[in-house]
């Protein structure tokens, strides 16, 4: 091997080395500099390695979020495109329901059933005993919340189950939500942002029916139309006396009660306000549409006789307020809501 | 080392705490003309490349052997990038301890070296020396290196190389042998030739 035949070069590499390593002298140690430097090059060359691990890891979360969110806007768009397909038939469906809806109160009552017994208003629900029992509060007629469902609510499909049967207000702050009040002649209207619209009743376009005892016209009517009962002829002004003779109101719009008997689903009204939302004056003109809207058992009704007050109740109970609201701005919204059970 | 190929700080500073000598030590041997500020330049490249180029590292020899092979090829470039200065008219590095204005020249630290005769003949023998080196081919310059300026065995040569001790052996020898015609022939030219 080399080591059985050193070459004299041998010998001079040999001396070469140490002759080196004795002219460095000790061995070299790492600079501070040096090592800065170095562990430097480490970071800078090793976390990009481990960034890179983390995005693989985290590229394949972020991908199943992508799919997830992708998945969930795919599924919301298809929902909203369904909803816009549907929501013209219902609104065609309206307009048909509208045009075809009998305003007579016969009609409605011919085809709509009567609505559960369960769903009506027990006796103790209803303010009867009391308005009968003892002073009835001269402001309130019909403004009592009701614990039930509101009509908005509940009431939703008792045209078309399209909350836009309640009128094109609802873009506006504008009789969103609202009760109506009655004390005589005066109506007042409180809508949901607490505005207050007041004005009177006026007579409607069709002629009052003569007066008859209110009793009397709800238990005929209720029996011609098998139990259904004309809500109109339940409105009936405070302190009117059953039996008692009424002169009928003429054809033309001016100031009536509550109380005149019979066909209030033509009863017609005006208030003015202002809408504390849009802060602009409001004058509502419009009339009340009776509904289907579930009422008082019969027995319930005959018990009320004697209290009239209850039939103004009962009359924004089976009624929808149709009509329009002039803003202070000029704008126009056509009415068609539900006030909500008194 | 699998903590340094995570890029442990710390693993990589024992690395550089325990190599830096012995790879500094040999870098000084591969050119008879590298100072101290060379030796550490390439060794700051030797490591940046190790730290870089650690993928590359299979085991099959010692990370020490590994690292002396790096050093000799960034102490080849290095000298090339010297000699290129050179003959470029580079300017040499100037030292840290130059003459003061004020006080003038530092006065010479006494030197433990031979007396000046000596240490020119041994300066001028060792310069020979390195040009034959830089004249033999880049094997048998490696396998040279290794043996002589990192005190490798030949088994650890031939892991390093990825021979059979055999070769090493056989390579070392005609190595040499070439080495020293170069030397004679060298020698054998007049003063002014070399």
């Amino acid at each position: 091997m080399a080591q059985e035949r050193k070459p004299a070069v041998h010998d001079r590499l040999t001396a070469y080395a140490a002759e080196r390593r004795r002219r460095l002298g000790p061995p070299p140690t790492l600079p501070p500099h040096t090592r800065r430097f170095l562990l430097d090059a480490v970071s800078r060359h090793y976390e990009p390695v481990s960034a890179q691990a983390r995005p693989q890891h985290s590229g394949w979360i972020g991908g199943w979020m992508r799919w997830a969110w992708t998945g969930a806007a795919l599924v919301a768009v298809i929902a909203g495109a369904l909803w816009m397909v549907r929501h013209p038939r219902l609104e065609s469906t309206l307009e048909v329901a509208r045009k075809v809806e009998p305003i007579d109160n016969a009609q409605v009552l011919a085809t709509v059933p009567p609505p559960p017994m369960a769903a009506h208003p027990t006796p103790s629900e209803l303010p009867l005993a009391r308005t009968s029992d003892g002073p009835t509060p001269p402001a309130v007629l019909a403004s009592a919340p009701s614990t039930a469902p509101s009509h908005s609510e509940r009431g939703v499909a008792f045209k078309t189950g399209d909350p836009a049967s309640f009128g094109v207000a609802g873009a506006l702050p504008v009789l969103r939500r609202f009760r109506i009040e009655g004390d005589g002649e005066t109506i007042r209207i409180v809508d949901a942002d607490g505005s207050v619209y007041e004005g009177t009743l006026l007579a409607a376009a069709k002629p009052m029916m003569e007066t008859v005892e209110v009793g009397t016209a709800l238990r005929g009517r209720r029996t011609a139309q098998e139990g259904a009962v004309p809500p109109g002829a339940r409105a009936a002004r405070k302190g009117f006396t059953a039996g008692q003779p009424r002169m009928a109101a003429p054809p033309t719009q001016g100031p009536t009660s509550v109380g005149s008997r019979s066909d209030l689903k033509d009863l017609a009204f005006e208030v003015r306000g202002t809408n504390r939302s849009l802060n602009q004056s409001v004058r509502l003109s419009g009339q009340f549409v009776l509904t289907n809207r579930p009422i008082a058992s019969p027995t319930q009704i005959e018990r009320r006789a004697d209290g009239l007050l209850d039939s103004f109740k009962d009359l924004v109970r089976q009624s929808a307020v149709q009509g329009q609201a002039v803003l202070g701005d000029g704008r126009i919204l056509q009415i068609n809501a539900t006030p909500e059970s008194p | 080392m699998e903590r340094c190929r995570l890029g442990d700080s710390l693993a990589w500073e024992e690395v550089f705490e325990r190599h830096y000598p012995s790879v500094g030590r040999f870098i000084f041997q591969l050119s008879p003309g590298f100072s101290r500020e060379d030796v550490e330049e390439v060794c700051q490249e030797t490591f940046l490349s190790a730290i870089r180029k650690l993928a590359s590292f299979r085991g099959g020899s010692s990370l020490q052997t590994w690292l002396f092979r790096i050093a000799a090829n960034k102490g080849r470039d290095y000298r090339e990038r010297q000699m290129a200065a050179k003959r470029g008219g580079g300017r040499a590095p100037v030292p840290l301890d130059a003459e003061d204005p004020e006080h003038g020249p530092a006065p010479p630290i006494p030197s433990s070296d031979p007396q000046p005769d000596a240490a020119l003949v041994r300066t001028e023998q060792m310069q020979m020396l390195g040009r034959c080196l830089e004249l033999l081919g880049e094997r048998c310059r490696e396998v040279i290196e290794l043996r002589y300026f990192g005190d490798l065995s030949y088994e650890e040569i031939s892991r390093t190389l990825g021979l059979n001790v055999k070769t090493v052996s056989s390579r070392l020898s005609k190595c040499l042998d070439r080495l020293e015609r170069l030397v004679q022939d060298l020698e054998s030219r007049p003063r002014l030739d070399r």
